[in-house]
């Protein structure tokens, strides 16, 4: 019992990270000159398409749905084959976080010149959403996805977010690279 | 780059789509039965032998692609209540016993060919767990009535 208040006091206080640290990398993200908070979006197929599984997979409208109206063998059927997608959706958004930062180190390694702040909140936010993950895996299993769900829609953000600035960390320096070879003509 | 008559084309090939047959099955759940039904599962391809004859191959192929892939993500997402209702729908609708129906999906799994080709695996994952849950709450349901 005490093993478990354990992990849950850790849990919680690695939740409060983790929105501290949202809240930093959003605040720093305005800091990047010439770019709007619009450029920060994401294209809209990934974005969506995570958002929407997340909203039924941990979503509470469907178990609200089983409690009244199935047996409690469906209703067992019901947590177990959530659990399941819960975890392959953690799954889908590290492995999403993983593409997104082996892509950024491909570009970083052509790069002129690197911005620090970015790089750093890159990193920070990459290894947010992989302890969040590995955290949220241990909550699904402790209170079920419906539990976790507002975690969950921070943890959708931020993937989404990270996504943004490792877009226009490249497109910035596409940009650069243009401009510098119109100068040089 | 598709001009804007084949983009006309296309449209009104949806339409026709829509209007002609998908309108007319009863439920959407049956509707995705049906744009399952015309893909070739050897070949992957689409196959409407009407909507080839009145437009090209091409364009057929194109449309049910499409409506098949949109009808399947909206059922996939949907809440499991409507799709509950859905599939109880479509069970009630066809000719066989109901529970004889509902055995025989929860033993040979036949809504597993009801994905599109390309379409995400975790959506497809949902759509069939989803399946699943609602069989065994559609199948309660008719064991309480009896």
């Amino acid at each position: 019992m005490s093993q478990i208040l354990g992990f849950l006091a850790i849990s919680m206080l690695l939740i409060a990270v983790l929105f501290f640290l949202l809240y930093r990398t959003g605040a720093l993200s305005k800091e990047v000159p010439g770019v709007s908070d619009e450029a920060f979006s994401v294209p809209q197929v990934v974005d969506d398409s995570l958002k929407q599984l997340s909203e039924r997979i941990f979503g509470s409208d469907d178990w609200e749905f089983v409690q009244s109206h199935a047996s409690a063998a469906s209703r067992h059927l019901f947590l177990k084959e959530r659990r399941r997608l819960a975890h392959a959706w953690l799954f889908r958004v590290q492995r999403d976080a993983r593409c997104v930062m082996r892509a950024h180190r491909l570009a970083a390694a052509n790069m002129e010149r690197l911005r620090p702040s970015l790089e750093i909140q890159l990193g920070v936010g990459y290894l947010v959403i992989l302890m969040s993950c590995k955290l949220l895996a241990g909550l699904i299993s402790l209170v079920g996805p419906t539990g976790v769900h507002r975690v969950v829609a921070s943890l959708t953000d931020l993937s989404a977010r990270l996504r943004g600035m490792a877009e226009i960390e490249l497109n910035v320096q596409e940009f650069s690279a243009m401009s510098a070879s119109r100068r040089a003509r | 780059m598709p001009s804007r008559t084949q983009l006309e084309r296309v449209e009104e090939a949806r339409r026709d789509l829509h209007y002609r047959t998908l309108s007319k099955l009863d439920g959407d759940f049956a509707g995705l039965v049906y744009l399952a039904s015309t893909r070739d599962y050897n070949t992957g391809q689409y196959v409407h032998d009407g909507l080839a004859a009145h437009f090209t191959e091409p364009i057929a192929e194109q449309v049910l692609a499409a409506a098949h892939q949109e009808l399947f993500k909206q059922l996939a997402l949907s809440p499991l209540r409507v799709l509950a209702n859905e599939i109880e729908y479509y069970i009630r609708s066809t000719d066989g016993n109901f529970n004889e129906v509902i055995t025989n999906w929860k033993m040979l799994q036949p809504y597993r060919m009801l994905a599109p080709t390309r379409c995400d695996q975790l959506l497809v994952e949902l759509f069939i767990s989803n399946i699943k849950i609602a069989l065994a709450i559609v199948g309660t349901d008719q064991a309480d009535d009896r």
